[in-house]
């Protein structure tokens, strides 16, 4: 049985390459530009991981995540935020106590594999 | 001593300096690379076996004391580093100077004394710490406190997980403080409220156990290396964890339990290490004063091969093959294994049968150069008798190919030569003409990249000409007058089946053999071709081979009760869709990258009638080519060894070999550009 | 005067020989895998020793009907040989009878009336007792296949 991935991140080019970096290793990635399309997707179904870009039209990383993690389904779902380097300290601040990990964006898709295996145990 | 035997001696001895350099050099980009330090310490010995005979002492002795640093390395005593790979390139230059003749004595001294000093330097080292080390299988013994907050599940960490992935180091004692709510009870409300102390005795380093954390903030885990007794009063733990004399006495017998050896383990390493030492110069010195045993091990030596059938080899990559499936098989029956002894077993055989299957594999591989011949003469005869003058140059020779593929790749390569010579480079007056050297040039080159070997072959003549292409196409049918075709579509025609050039079957290129048959030889060893060419200036035919036939990564799919395997390399993306969004539209079609394309549902086209609700969608590019394939769902990611499909189902063309799987199940390899066609 | 050791099988009720030359072994049919868009007389295909092998309906390649499979189909190993070439194929059977040595003399030729099934297939029939076996010739049973492979 494959894990569920959702992949939230508004800029297209960087999405397609973690989308595609995830099928690779056989994940099932369903993607999202924005919040709004990322939240209709927690619809019930099953889903192991959601990884989320902090800035993005419509409804951003922190509503986002706010509102999966006060579904019931998916109150404990790891969940990994896209930051980059120069605002991480400030989010983090913000975030703490509701995500698992923070990647920095630009990542090494070793580096990254590695977190998201590790978050979907 | 026979003279000759000496320059061979000095021949051999500077091959094998050459590929030591080589190897440290690789060492260095990849400092973990247990093949390279192998590598290293076979060559050293070597070195220092046939010094001795030849009677270079120096180079004995210090290839001798180099050899002895690296099977310190290779065994994990000894950590690589920057100092023992310049101590050792520089003793590749002295050993050099050493078999030319130089008087080079003194510099081999000194790095011996070099050598000497890091060896004492470690003993005081390990005397110091009074660890368990060598006794304990190199187990390292920790503490590790975690005192996690209380909300953090809710941050979607599994502290199960955690403490499971731990336990997969090694043995390990859990213990749980303040547990005013059962433990159990925490886990299942999933609100941590306890604090907990873990002893753990693991081979893996201290970076590898706080990588298990990697989720947790600084602040909510502690690990800490249990050198010695000290270290259950020292300051570190003590800011978690006050304990009295009888407590600490209780630990370190925890530690004892779970690292046998770790109290009274100092002494026995001192013991050992000399005995070694002196085995191994008694042996030099026995293979010198025995004549007779001298000439079987250098002969042996001497051409460095074997000529094994390749039915022999073939058998020992089945069964090696099967050995990996075997042990995943036997893993599966021990449903991941509890016991961490079993365990730990588990994982050396995996490792010891991944290193066999390994050098099975790299026995099988060649150098390409094995061809060179073949096709110098071909070149020498094809140019001559069609009045062309070609120069022939080649490189990365060296590159190492599947035999099997070597054999199969004759025939395409001959012809895609002959071609090159006949409809490629223009005649030497032509070339004139034309500003270009009267010699035509045919270049070969051959690379590694990843799992693959591509082979270029370039000339610098005429380039492919379209519009001959394309009136032929017309004549035989295969295009229609009044189209216009792209220059990659007339490729394509000129490789399609039914296009055989007829002027070229009277002359060299002859046999009739077009080039549909170059591209069904090399489909037929999983390779691609491709082919790029400038009017006027030349065409440069690629192929793009896997490096063996045999191991394939697999993303693993179910359609029905059955699984089948996508090769990775073709998978570009995949998601799940519900079959009535899938099925009701009417047009049959998928949006994937802003384009419509269509599907094609395995169950559909296995004719089962019934349908998940949810599907899944694979969309799959090979060399370009897009194909939309609806499965069940993905199960994983599987490294396979691939298997040909049995003569009697080569028809089956959507499929394009088989794979038995962990479990002992078989699966069939989808050929998914078939599927397309159909 | 030529001697062919063979083994005897039944096969829908039909007694049938094959010459052992040909045999590799015989096995339990277990776990049979399904190979969608395989020619109608392959019945899937199993795993022996690492490698995957097609196993053929036999009565259905031979015209004689179709296999119905349960726990006591057995499946016969063949080698078959094709130029310098060996294939092995599966075939499914019944049960197996005897290993008998058959002398080529008294072999009666295959009965080209209506049999029932391809009486091509055959290089004779033989009498044992009051029961007559047909003895299976491996390669002209796969004959058409072998045909298109180079």
């Amino acid at each position: 049985m494959s894990k569920n991935i959702v992949v939230a991140e508004d800029f297209n080019v960087s999405r397609k390459i973690i989308v595609s970096t995830l099928a690779k290793e056989g994940y099932s990635v369903m993607e999202a530009a924005d919040g709004n399309e990322a939240v209709q997707l927690f619809d019930g179904r099953p889903i192991d991981l959601l990884i989320t870009d902090f800035n993005m039209p419509n409804m951003n990383g922190a509503e986002l995540i706010q509102k999966v993690r006060a579904m019931e389904s998916y109150t404990y779902i790891p969940i990994l935020l896209l930051t980059t380097e120069v605002r991480e300290e400030k989010i983090q601040q913000a975030m703490d106590g509701n995500i698992t990990a923070f990647i920095k964006k630009p990542f090494e898709t070793q580096d990254f594999l590695k977190i998201v295996k590790k978050a979907l145990r | 001593m026979n003279a000759d035997f000496h320059q061979e001696y000095i021949e051999e001895a500077k091959q094998l300096l050459k590929d030591l350099e080589q190897a440290l050099l690789q060492l260095e980009k990849d400092p973990e690379d247990a093949d390279m330090i192998n590598n290293i310490y076979r060559y050293l010995h070597t070195l220092k076996g046939s010094a001795g005979m030849f009677g270079f002492k120096d180079v004995e002795r210090l290839s001798h004391e180099l050899e002895s640093v690296y099977s310190d390395v290779r065994d994990g005593i000894r950590q690589q580093d920057d100092f023992i790979l310049d101590l050792t390139l520089h003793a590749v230059d002295v050993l050099a100077d050493l078999i030319d003749g130089k008087d080079s004595g003194k510099q081999a001294e000194k790095i011996i004394k070099d050598i000497e000093k890091l060896k004492e330097d470690d003993t005081a080292a390990s005397a110091n710490h009074a660890t368990a080390g060598g006794a304990a299988n190199n187990n390292k013994a920790y503490a590790i406190i975690l005192r996690p907050e209380k909300n953090i599940y809710k941050r979607g960490l599994n502290f199960q997980a955690m403490l499971d992935e731990l336990q997969e180091l090694g043995a390990s004692e859990f213990m749980v403080h303040d547990e005013t709510v059962p433990f159990e009870k925490q886990l299942a409300d999933k609100e941590v409220v306890s604090w907990f102390e873990i002893l753990l005795a693991s081979k893996a380093g201290l970076e590898a156990v706080k990588d298990v954390f990697l989720f947790m903030k600084p602040s909510e885990y502690t690990v800490l290396e249990i050198t010695d007794a000290g270290l259950f009063s020292s300051e570190p733990y003590r800011k978690h964890i006050q304990l009295d004399a009888h407590q600490i006495e209780d630990r370190l017998k925890m530690v004892e339990a779970l690292m046998p050896g770790f109290l009274n383990a100092p002494e026995a390493q001192h013991t050992e290490e000399p005995e070694t030492v002196s085995t191994a110069v008694q042996q030099g010195e026995a293979a010198e004063e025995d004549e007779s045993l001298d000439k079987i091990s250098r002969r042996s030596r001497k051409g460095g091969h074997v000529s094994v059938s390749t039915g022999k080899l073939d058998q020992l990559i089945n069964v090696v093959s099967e050995l990996v499936i075997f042990r995943s098989e036997l893993y599966h029956l021990m449903g991941g294994g509890q016991n961490p002894e079993v365990v730990e077993a588990m994982e050396k055989l995996e490792r010891l049968t991944l290193r066999l299957r390994d050098s099975a594999f790299n026995i099988r591989l060649v150098p390409l150069n094995i061809l060179n011949v073949k096709l110098e003469r071909l070149i020498r005869s094809v140019s001559k008798a069609l009045g062309k003058e070609v120069e022939f140059i080649t490189e990365g020779l060296d590159t190492e190919l599947d035999r099997s593929m070597i054999n199969a790749l004759e025939a395409p390569l001959m012809h895609i030569i002959r071609n090159a010579i006949d409809h490629g480079i223009e005649n030497p007056e032509e070339r004139e003409r034309r500003n270009k050297p009267r010699k035509g040039l045919l270049k070969f080159y051959s690379y590694n990249s990843g799992d693959h070997v591509f082979i270029q072959l370039q000339d610098d003549g005429n380039g492919i000409d379209f519009d001959k292409i394309r009136a032929k196409g017309i004549e035989k049918g295969l295009l229609t007058r009044n189209q216009a075709y792209s220059e990659k579509e007339l490729i394509n025609v000129m490789m399609a089946p039914g296009f055989s050039t007829a002027d070229q079957v009277t002359t060299v290129s002859g046999r009739g053999v077009g080039m549909d048959v170059v591209k069904k030889d090399i489909a037929a060893i999983r390779g691609d071709i491709e082919v790029s060419t400038e009017k006027g200036l030349g065409s440069i035919f690629t192929l793009r081979l896997p490096l063996t036939l045999t191991i394939l990564d697999t993303l693993v799919v179910s359609v029905a009760d059955n699984k089948y395997l996508i090769p990775i390399n073709e998978v570009e993306y995949c998601y799940k869709e519900s079959h009535a969004r899938l099925f009701n539209k009417k047009s049959r079609q998928i949006s994937y990258d802003g384009l419509l394309m269509p599907f094609v549902s395995l169950r559909e086209y296995f004719a089962i009638e019934d349908f998940p609700e949810q599907e899944t969608v694979i969309i799959i590019n090979k060399n370009d080519t897009k194909v939309a394939v609806v499965v069940d769902e993905i199960i994983g990611k599987l490294q396979t060894v691939y298997k040909p499909l049995n003569e009697l189902l080569t028809g089956v063309d959507c499929f394009s070999g088989t794979s038995i799987l962990g479990d002992g199940s078989m699966a069939l390899i989808l050929n998914a550009l078939k599927l397309k066609d159909s | 005067m030529k001697q062919i050791p063979c083994l005897l099988f039944s096969l829908n009720k039909e007694l049938f020989g094959i010459d052992v030359e040909n045999v590799l072994r015989v096995i339990n049919l277990e776990k049979l895998m399904k190979v969608p868009k395989a020619p109608d007389f392959i019945a899937g295909a199993i795993s022996l020793e690492g490698n995957v092998i097609p196993v053929v309906d036999l009565a259905k390649k031979i015209a004689l009907g179709e296999t119905v499979i349960d726990k006591r189909t057995k499946v016969i190993i063949l080698e078959v040989h094709h130029h310098e070439d060996v294939i092995d194929v599966g075939v499914l059977i019944d049960e197996v009878i005897d290993v008998i040595t058959i002398q080529e003399s008294k072999l009666l030729p295959p009965v080209l009336e209506r049999m029932g099934f391809d009486t091509q297939t055959l290089d004779g029939m033989y009498k044992v007792e009051e029961d007559f076996y047909m003895i299976l010739n491996a390669t002209k049973v796969f004959e058409k296949e072998l045909a298109v492979l180079i």
